[in-house]
């Protein structure tokens, strides 16, 4: 088995993570430029406010789009009158779905502009364009749609229910194309045989917005050098906007060039959004040839912007009386909305890990994609895992509970162990995948002396006339929770994982990295950047990169899935061994040494060291020649390519998908983490004291971007755990902003204690897996814990907000 | 929209001659925290012509003490409440709404004249002005008018001023020295966030513990902002135990689900009104120990 590195970071107290990180690496394993914090590449032009967002374009001659929305979940278009609008001082034009030049059906069903009918309050009916925002405004705001309304499914309960209206009539039923996906191990019946505790529970999560600090802008242009259109914005996947516009004007790909700015956050949730903004655009853009800009404000971003799917999960589940799992099953529906570019991954994912990191012989898991006349989900970190592990977690507790076992007790029975199988099958093999859980969890249970206060406050609150507290007394109750999770790294089975680079090695030894990742504030180009400079021996300053353009970067597919890293990791590390390999030619020749026949990754054993910019023979350090003559040398007298494509793709999964059985991951993360609350008993009142959690990731290429990552995280899931709920009444959003979408703010923020545990998994770069999403997943189900530790009483629904921490339920 | 003018005078004579001539179409404008937002959502008064910048008129700047009462200039930020010495001595609880408004930038921008103009159900600062018995200074063409807090505010985002009227100041008398206030605001988050409940009190104790002074003013949970006097009434004159604080309680809450009816929210709105005003009820008012008997 891999070592296991242990790194604490405390992010309260200890500002210099970066040097805790060097002093404890492992003697073993010495880095150049991975597992450092230097500064962000694109941190200076941030943090001076000279970066360009996408709502900074502007264009000479520009109009301004704005989009008429429905105000109705279900309706017939009838008419559309444009007569009033038209009559605006500056209006320029109008489109409707008659105006589309190609596909009016895009990728997921979504349409350009709603054709016969609206699907959900907000679907897009017309959109307008005048020579200033104000105007467009206007006169959108006067477009006059007839409508007949129909009947709508709001829930998943009508949209299920037998003769309900079908949200796409040329479908059977309101089920989701693709997403019925299983995951079947053992037999449950068996296992429910054996069990003597048999638990039965529902657990809700709600939708719940990505909340990016920035909304939605584009801006559609005819392509001023050649056929066609360029499209910027604040687009997280640059190649599904291409595809999916060039087919709704009708064009060849090549025709429509995508250029991302910079992203002022994304979380996933910037895609099917922006697809549909720049295919309006795209038609008005064609039909006027000016400029055309688009730039949501926050109401609309709130209406059309990324929310995470709700699920209703239904589980069963049983242990023997000396707290052994015997078997698990579950039922679960994820609310898609009107149109669906996710759930046929999104549940996937979820089958994969219903049952939780633990050993468990018979699994029966189901989860179902339901649509509904509602807005639609869309990815958002953790994909599937924040209401997953929130109900499996608090069932887990349950469980726990009633086999008089303490939380930790049961999960240290239970979880996963190195060469254990999980549903799908795969082993979780030690050489390649140590899975640490249970150090994880003694680590953040010992360093948060969880049995004791776990112990005292359980007895506190089932002492007689605790409840009589809730009246009078300030008093502040405590509790503590735990919770714990496993994570696929990458797409796995979801998809092709390929990801893809180019690197430039210029002739002056200055390095661009043209990379398909792109870079959303999760710090891609910095982590990227250092891996190449691992490779090279190249310095970080002489590092650049190209921008996202699909002019100009590879296609590989979407950045999603903490899959920047782990697969667009590997093809720079790729990119960077090709042009090392090249210049290593040229420097054994210049240097008059003979070559190492094994030049690879055997760190220290190659004849050449690659270091400080320069190139010299590990047993003649005085013999060397600088990156930028060697790269002159290649580049002026001996022809030779400083450019190189790398391309990644993890080992192909079998993975068969009628069973869910196979290898479903190439690799996984674990964590764990405690919440210690206090509730204040007489108002429903959470407040997150303290959050310790530790992950084993693999590697951290950054630590400081990772703590960062991993804090915006553990945010996210306080948010979703406690305050952000979207009333989504009669089907129209009632929280547009946010005085009523309640996001958590600096002040609430814990103390937040993260430990890191480094393995060398051998499957991502210096065997980093990617971080990006798995912080968020175990804060609710521990907060939900720690509030049964304070009270004695079980919330099944989120966020536990006042209303559900006081009176068991939501208000309405 | 019609396109609105902007005017930006430099003294209080200026403004009323201006209001008074433009009556409902002339709005106020001072730190701008609702004006813009109405701005941006279209929301303004249909007749909105002109926007009158009061932001810069120095007579309507500052805190200052006249004997017995201490006055509060209508453009007065709530970073200077918040900050304000005086205040701080003499109305903590008035301090506290202040600092618990929206974030620092609004606190600064947004200013006490505005936040009770506007008449926000939620708004922060009238709960403490409520309990401080604050008088509001009113000044026209026709002269000056000064209306006890409780009958400015006559409904919902609605008051007693009239169009031709423009605050000028908020003042009240300062609280007998051994009075002691209160202030709670319960948030769903710890900044930017309005009121789910809040609550303000003040009262004094007699030497022999008989409470003499009591004022009771919860926020958000009425219409409009009121003094609950019956709760006052009922303490008035008695020494406090935790039996009187508990009925108390109890008929803050009961006040108002008789104002507002049983509503979608009453069911956690009362109980957690009764546990607010048990708690500050506490805070404020000593409770003698009764003596040990062997």
């Amino acid at each position: 088995m891999n070592p296991t590195k242990q790194v604490n970071q405390n992010t309260n107290q200890n500002p210099d993570q970066g040097k805790l990180l060097q002093t404890d690496a492992s003697p073993e394993i010495s880095f150049k430029a991975v597992n450092k914090s230097f500064a962000r590449l694109d941190g200076y032009e941030k943090v001076t406010g000279r970066v360009a967002f996408g709502a900074d374009i502007s264009k000479y001659r520009q109009i301004y789009a704005v989009n008429v929305l429905s105000p109705l979940a279900h309706a017939k278009i009838m008419q559309i009158d444009l007569s009033q609008a038209m009559k605006v001082p500056g209006f320029t034009a109008a489109a409707t779905a008659a105006d589309v030049p190609g596909s009016n059906s895009m990728f997921g069903r979504f349409p350009v502009l709603a054709a016969e009918e609206v699907k959900f309050i907000g679907d897009g009916v017309a959109v307008i364009a005048a020579e200033t925002r104000e105007a467009a405004v206007l006169a959108a705001s006067l477009v006059k749609v007839t409508y007949r309304e129909l009947p709508a499914v709001l829930t998943v309960k009508e949209a299920l229910a037998p003769e309900a209206p079908r949200v796409h009539p040329d479908l059977e039923d309101n089920h989701i194309e693709h997403s019925h996906h299983k995951m079947y191990s053992g037999n449950v019946e068996t296992g429910f045989s054996q069990a003597d505790i048999i638990l039965e529970r529902d657990y809700t999560t709600g939708f719940a917005y990505t909340g990016y600090i920035e909304p939605e802008a584009v801006a559609v242009y005819p392509d001023p050098g050649r056929n066609g259109i360029v499209i910027e914005g604040t687009i997280q996947n640059p190649y599904s906007v291409r595809e999916n516009v060039a087919a709704a004007l009708g064009v060849p790909m090549n025709h429509v060039r995508v250029i991302q700015t910079a992203i002022g956050g994304s979380f996933g949730g910037k895609d099917e959004s922006v697809i549909v903004m720049a295919a309006r655009c795209a038609v008005l853009a064609a039909k006027t040839r000016r400029p055309v800009k688009m730039v949501l404000s926050r109401e609309e971003s709130s209406r059309i912007g990324g929310k995470r799917h709700p699920y209703f999960s239904h589980y069963r589940i049983g242990a023997t009386r000396d707290g052994t799992i015997t078997a698990i099953e579950d039922t679960v529906y994820a609310q898609g909305g009107a149109y669906n570019k996710q759930a046929m991954f999104l549940n996937w994912r979820g089958s994969v890990h219903a049952a939780g990191p633990y050993r468990i012989p018979h699994v029966k898991t189901d989860i179902y994609g339901v649509y509904t006349h509602t807005l639609y989900g869309t990815a958002y970190r953790g994909f599937s895992a924040p209401q997953l592990v929130f109900a499996v977690e608090s069932l887990i507790d349950e469980l726990a509970e009633a086999c008089r076992l303490d939380p930790l007790e049961f999960r240290l029975r239970n979880c996963l162990k190195p060469g254990d199988t999980i549903p799908s099958g795969q082993t979780l093999d030690p050489e390649k995948m140590p899975a640490n859980l249970r150090e994880i969890l003694l680590a953040v249970t010992d360093k948060t002396g969880f049995k004791k206060k776990w112990q005292e406050n359980r007895i506190r609150a089932i002492q007689p006339g605790h409840q009589n507290l809730k009246q009078l007394t300030p008093q502040q109750l405590s509790g503590i929770g735990l919770s714990a999770t496993y994570r696929g790294a990458g797409l796995g089975g979801e998809g092709l994982d390929t990801g893809a680079a180019v690197l430039t090695l210029d002739r002056d030894g200055y390095l661009n990295i043209q990379s398909s990742s792109t870079e959303m504030g999760q710090g891609i180009r910095t982590a990227h950047a250092q891996i190449a400079a691992e490779v090279l021996g190249i310095s970080m300053d002489r590092v650049s990169f190209s921008p996202t353009d699909t002019s100009i970067t590879l296609d590989a597919g979407p950045t999603v899935a903490s899959r920047g890293i782990l697969s667009g990791g590997n093809a720079v590390k790729i990119a960077a061994e090709k042009i090392r390999a090249r210049l290593a030619s040229a420097a054994v020749e210049i240097l008059g040494c003979t070559r190492n026949p094994h030049p690879s990754r055997n760190g220290g054993k190659e004849a050449l060291e690659f270091s400080n910019d320069t190139v010299y023979l590990s047993a003649c350090p005085e013999n060397s020649i600088s990156l930028t003559e060697l790269a002159m040398e290649c580049h002026r007298n001996r022809g030779i390519p400083l450019t190189a494509q790398g391309w990644f793709t993890p080992e192909p999964e079998k993975l068969d998908h009628a069973t869910g059985q196979g290898n479903a991951y190439p690799t996984y993360l674990f964590g764990a983490a405690v919440a210690e609350i206090t509730l204040d008993p007489g108002t429903g009142k959470i407040s997150v004291k303290k959050i310790t959690a530790a992950y084993e990731l693999g590697r951290a290429v950054n630590p400081d971007i990772v703590i960062g990552q991993l804090t915006g995280s553990i945010m996210q899931g306080l948010g979703y755990g406690i305050m952000e709920e979207i009333d989504v009444r009669s089907g129209a959003l009632q929280t547009l902003n946010f005085d009523e979408y309640m996001l958590p703010g600096v002040m609430d923020l814990p103390e937040v204690d993260i430990l890191l545990y480094e393995t060398d998994s051998n499957v991502g770069p210096y065997g980093a897996k990617g971080i990006g999403e798995i912080g968020i997943e175990l804060i609710a189900p521990a907060i939900a814990n720690a509030f049964f530790n304070a009270t004695g009483r079980r919330i099944r629904e989120l966020p536990l907000n006042f209303e559900r921490a006081l009176l068991g339920k939501a208000l309405r | 929209m019609k396109p609105l003018a902007i005017l930006q005078p430099e003294t209080i004579s200026e403004v009323i001659a201006v209001i008074d001539e433009y009556d409902n179409r002339a709005l106020c404008i001072a730190g701008a925290t609702d004006v813009m937002i109405a701005l941006r959502n279209r929301e303004l008064p249909e007749a909105t012509e002109l926007l009158v910048d009061i932001s810069r008129i120095a007579e309507l700047q500052g805190i200052r003490e006249d004997e017995n009462l201490i006055k509060i200039a209508a453009g007065t930020t709530h970073t200077e409440i918040e900050q304000d010495p005086l205040l701080q001595h003499y109305a903590p609880c008035l301090c506290a709404a202040a600092r618990s408004i929206g974030s620092p930038q609004i606190r600064n921008r947004g200013t006490m004249g505005g936040n009770i103009v506007t008449a926000a159900q939620c708004a922060d600062t009238i709960p403490p002005l409520m309990v401080l018995s604050a008088e509001i200074v009113l000044v026209s063409r026709c002269g000056t008018r000064i209306l006890p807090i409780e009958e400015f505010f006559t409904g919902p985002k609605k008051t007693a001023r009239r169009n031709n009227e423009l605050v000028t100041e908020i003042r009240f008398a300062k609280p007998p020295p051994n009075a002691r206030g209160y202030f709670y605001k319960l948030m769903r988050k710890e900044t930017v966030a309005k009121a789910r409940i809040s609550i303000a009190a003040l009262a004094e104790q007699s030497l022999d513990g008989t409470i003499s002074l009591l004022r009771l003013s919860p926020g958000s949970v009425t219409p409009r902002p009121r003094r609950f006097y019956p709760v006052e009434q009922l303490l008035e004159g008695r020494k406090p135990d935790e039996h009187l604080i508990e009925e108390a309680a109890g008929k803050t809450a009961e006040i108002m689900v008789s104002i507002t009816g049983r509503r979608w929210s009453t069911p956690y709105k009362e109980p957690v009104l009764r546990t607010l005003a048990a708690r500050a009820l506490k805070e404020i008012l000593t409770i003698e120990e009764q003596p040990h008997v062997q």
